[in-house]
C-alpha cells in the first residue's frame, strides 16, 4: 500500500514541475540556511581543534573595578596581578593559564608589511589547549620562564614569512623583537578566540616586567578541571577567591567584579554584558531556538498555503477518491506521504547545498580559518527541520482535505 | 438492490430551506436499467447522491442490496461505496496527474488487492470500452468521448452491482453520447448490472427498461 502511495507521489511531483520546484525550493534554501547557522553554532559552543577540551575549562576575560557597588567603574580585560593572585593558587583546576590577549604585531619580508596577532602565553598554556603541530614543539615552561625568545607561529603565518620551507629553528622578527620559531601549528579560526592568534611567545619573553603588578587590562585566564564535572566546583572555589581578592588601593576600589565562563557563558556575556549578573545562557538558548523557529515559520506558513490552494485545485480528486471508497485516512496518508517525499527530496538537495556553501565560505575566508563540519548534532538539527516542515506544512492540509464532503468537493469547493 | 423509504431532504443556507427531495420512495430492482428524467433543479441529482451514499437523507430508510443503512461514518460507508457502487459523472471528473491507467485502477487502490492483479483488472475494464491503446495516455490527451470512457471503465473495474450516471452524455455531442450509451446497454445485458442514469434526452431514456419523473422533489406518475 505504501509503495502505491510513494509512486502516486512521485507521479504527481513529477507532472506538476512548477509547484514541485517551488516547494523544493523553499525547503532546501532553509535548509542550508539552517545548517549552515547550526554547524556554526555548535562549532562555536563545542569546538573542535584547539579548544577541543572546552567543556572542562573556564575563562576570565573580563573585569571591573567599581568605587561601591553599583557606583562608578571601570571594566576592561583582567591583568596579570589580577589572575596571578586568584586563579594561581586554586586548588580545583588541574592547570591554570595566564596569557596575554591579541594584540597586532608587524614584521617585513621582502620590503612588504605583514600584520600578525600576537599572544604572549605561559607554558600550560598548550596543555589547556590542544594545539595540532604541524612540525616542532611548543614552550617549555622553562623557557617561559627565562623569557626565551622563542616562537610559536601559525601554519598561515609559516607561509607567509617562509614560503613553503620549513620554519623550524629561523628566525622571526616581529614588532622589533626576534623570536627563532620552535613551533608551527595548524591555522585556529578567529571564532575559537581562546585559543586563536598567529605567533605565540613566551609572556616573560619581554623587556619590562611592568605588567605583572597590574591589577587590570590585557590579560586573560583559562582554568582546567580534570573532568567536566568538576567545573563547577571549580567555579565555586573561583567565585569565593575572588571575594578574598583585595584591590590593591582598597580604599578607592572596593568592589572588584569578574567572572569564570564556559563556552556557551562567554558567547552569552558577548552581547549581554552586565558583569554583575550571571551569564544570560538561558535567554540565549532561547533566542536562538525561537529565531530558527521564526526562520522556519515564514516558509512552512508558504508551504501551508500553496498546499491549501492545491485543495481547490484537487478538489474533484477528493470527490472522486471519497465516491471511489478512499477513507479519510487514506487521503491523509496519500497528502502527507507525498509532502513527506517532497520534503525529503527538499532536505537532500539543502544539505547538498549546505555543504557546497560551507566550502565556498571557507575557501573565500570571509571567516579567517574556519573550517565547517556537520557531526550528528548539526545532522539531528536538520532532520527535525525536515519533520517540522514535512509534518506541519503537509499535515494541516491533509487532515483539511480529507474532511472535504464529498458532494462538495466533487463541484470543486471546500 | 436498491430501496428507499420516505426520503426526504433539505438544504439550508443563511436564507431559505430548499426541500430537494420531498417523500421519495423507490425500489430499483436487480438488474433493472432506470433512468431519471425532470427539470433543472427538481431534485435528480440529490436522489442519485442518496443512493450513492455521497448524502445523507435528512430523514427516511435507505437499502443497497438488502443492507440498511444505520450509520453513514466514514469507516462504515466507504465500503460499500467502494464494492457495490460505481459512479458516472457528467464532467468525468478525471485525474488530470494520473494517467489512464492509473485513473481506472483507482478504486481498487482501497482494497486489499496485490498490484498485478490491479493492473489486470483495471486492463480488463480498459478493453470493456475499447481504449486499450490509450492506456498511457492522459485525460488531456483524449477527447471528451474518450474521458467518458474511462470514466466507465473507472466505474466498472471494481465489479460493482450498482451503477450511478449522472448525465452521462450530457457534455458530449450525439455520437460520442450514442456510443457511451451502447456501452450502458451492453453492462446491462451482458454483465447484469444494475444502472440508474439521469437523462434530458427522451430518446437515450426509452432506450431504458423503466423511467423515472421528478417534479420539484416528488415522484410523478
Ligand atoms: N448543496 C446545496 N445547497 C443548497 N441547495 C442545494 C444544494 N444542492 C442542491 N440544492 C438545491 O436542491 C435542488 C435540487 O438540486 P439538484 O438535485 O442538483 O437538481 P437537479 O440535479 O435535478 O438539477 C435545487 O433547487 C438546488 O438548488
Ligand atoms: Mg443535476
Amino acid at each position: 500500500m505504501l509503495r502505491v502511495y510513494i509512486l502516486l507521489a512521485l507521479k504527481v511531483l513529477q507532472r506538476r514541475k512548477f509547484y514541485t520546484f517551488i516547494s523544493l525550493f523553499c525547503i532546501s534554501v532553509t535548509l542550508m540556511v539552517i545548517l549552515l547557522v547550526t554547524s556554526l553554532v555548535e562549532n562555536i559552543i563545542h569546538p573542535p581543534g584547539a579548544e577541543r577540551n572546552s567543556e572542562r575549562f573556564l575563562a576570565i576575560e573580563k573585569m571591573a573595578i567599581s568605587t561601591s557597588i553599583g557606583g562608578r567603574n571601570q571594566r576592561t580585560q583582567p591583568g596579570y596581578q589580577f589572575l596571578n593572585a586568584v586563579i594561581k593558587p586554586m586548588e580545583t583546576p588541574e592547570l591554570t593559564s595566564i596569557f596575554s590577549t591579541r594584540s597586532q604585531v608587524a614584521g617585513f619580508r621582502n620590503g612588504k608589511r605583514i600584520k600578525s596577532q600576537l599572544k604572549r602565553t605561559d607554558s600550560q598554556y598548550w596543555k589547556i589547549l590542544q594545539f595540532d603541530f604541524i612540525e616542532g614543539r611548543p614552550f617549555s615552561e622553562a623557557e617561559a620562564k627565562q623569557g626565551q625568545h622563542v616562537a610559536v607561529i601559525s601554519e598561515d603565518t609559516a607561509r607567509q614569512y617562509f614560503d613553503d620551507s620549513s620554519a623550524l629553528d629561523k628566525l622571526l622578527t616581529v614588532g622589533g623583537e626576534s623570536y627563532q620559531v620552535i613551533g608551527v601549528v595548524e591555522n585556529v579560526s578567529v571564532l575559537h578566540w581562546n585559543a586563536s592568534a598567529d605567533i605565540w611567545v613566551p609572556l616573560f619573553a619581554n623587556d619590562s616586567t611592568a605588567f605583572t603588578n597590574q591589577v587590570m587590562g590585557g590579560f586573560m585566564g583559562l582554568i582546567m578541571a580534570e573532568t567536566p564535572e568538576q567545573v563547577s566546583a571549580m567555579k565555586s572555589e573561583f567565585n569565593k577567591r575572588l571575594a578574598a581578592y583585595k584591590h590593591p588601593d582598597p580604599k578607592r576600589w572596593p568592589v572588584v567584579v569578574s567572572s569564570a565562563n564556559t563556552k556557551f557563558e562567554q558567547i552569552a556575556r558577548l552581547y549581554h554584558r552586565d558583569l554583575d549578573s550571571p551569564p544570560k545562557t538561558k535567554e540565549l538558548t532561547i533566542g536562538i531556538i525561537v529565531t530558527m523557529i521564526l526562520f522556519m515559520l515564514l516558509p512552512t506558513i508558504n508551504l501551508i498555503n500553496l498546499n491549501i490552494s492545491r485543495i481547490l485545485e484537487r478538489a474533484s480528486e477528493i470527490g472522486v477518491r471519497k465516491s471511489f471508497g478512499a477513507r479519510s485516512s487514506h487521503l491523509i496518508t496519500q497528502f502527507l506521504l507525498e509532502n513527506i517525499i517532497l520534503t525529503c527530496i527538499g532536505g537532500v538537495i539543502g544539505f547538498a547545498l549546505a555543504l557546497l556553501s560551507m566550502y565556498f565560505i571557507s575557501v573565500s575566508g570571509v571567516v579567517p580559518f574556519h573550517s565547517f563540519e556537520i557531526n550528528f548534532r548539526v545532522l539531528a538539527a536538520a532532520i527535525s527541520v525536515i519533520l517540522f516542515f514535512g509534518i506541519l506544512s503537509g499535515g494541516y492540509p491533509a487532515w483539511k482535505m480529507s474532511r472535504m464532503n464529498p458532494i462538495n468537493a466533487l463541484k470543486g469547493a471546500i | 438492490m436498491i430501496r428507499i423509504e420516505r426520503g426526504k431532504k433539505s438544504y439550508r443556507t443563511d436564507t431559505i430551506q430548499t426541500t430537494a427531495l420531498n417523500d421519495v420512495s423507490l425500489h430499483i430492482k436487480k438488474g433493472e436499467f432506470v433512468s431519471i428524467m425532470g427539470p433543472s433543479g427538481c431534485g435528480k441529482s440529490t436522489l442519485m447522491n442518496i443512493i450513492g451514499l455521497l448524502d445523507k437523507p435528512c430523514e427516511g430508510q435507505i437499502y443497497i442490496d438488502d443492507q440498511k443503512i444505520e450509520s453513514y461514518n466514514d469507516k462504515s460507508i466507504a465500503p460499500i461505496r467502494n464494492e457495490k457502487i460505481g459512479f458516472i459523472f457528467q464532467s468525468f471528473h478525471l485525474i488530470n496527474d494520473l494517467s489512464v491507467l492509473d485513473n481506472v485502477e483507482l478504486p481498487l487502490l482501497y482494497r486489499k488487492i496485490s498490484a498485478k492483479e490491479r493492473r489486470r483488472l483495471a486492463l480488463e475494464a480498459i478493453d470493456k470500452v475499447s481504449l486499450n491503446a490509450r492506456a498511457k495516455h492522459f485525460p488531456n490527451q483524449l477527447s471528451g468521448g474518450q474521458q467518458q470512457r474511462v470514466a466507465i471503465a473507472r466505474a466498472i473495474v471494481g465489479k460493482p452491482k450498482i451503477l450511478l450516471a449522472d448525465e452521462p452524455t450530457g457534455n458530449l455531442d450525439s455520437a460520442m453520447g450514442n456510443e457511451i450509451m451502447a456501452i450502458l446497454d451492453d453492462l446491462h445485458k451482458n454483465d447484469k448490472t444494475t444502472i440508474v442514469m439521469v437523462t434530458h434526452d427522451d430518446e437515450k431514456a426509452q432506450r431504458t427498461e423503466r423511467i423515472i419523473r421528478l417534479f420539484d422533489g416528488q415522484l410523478v406518475n
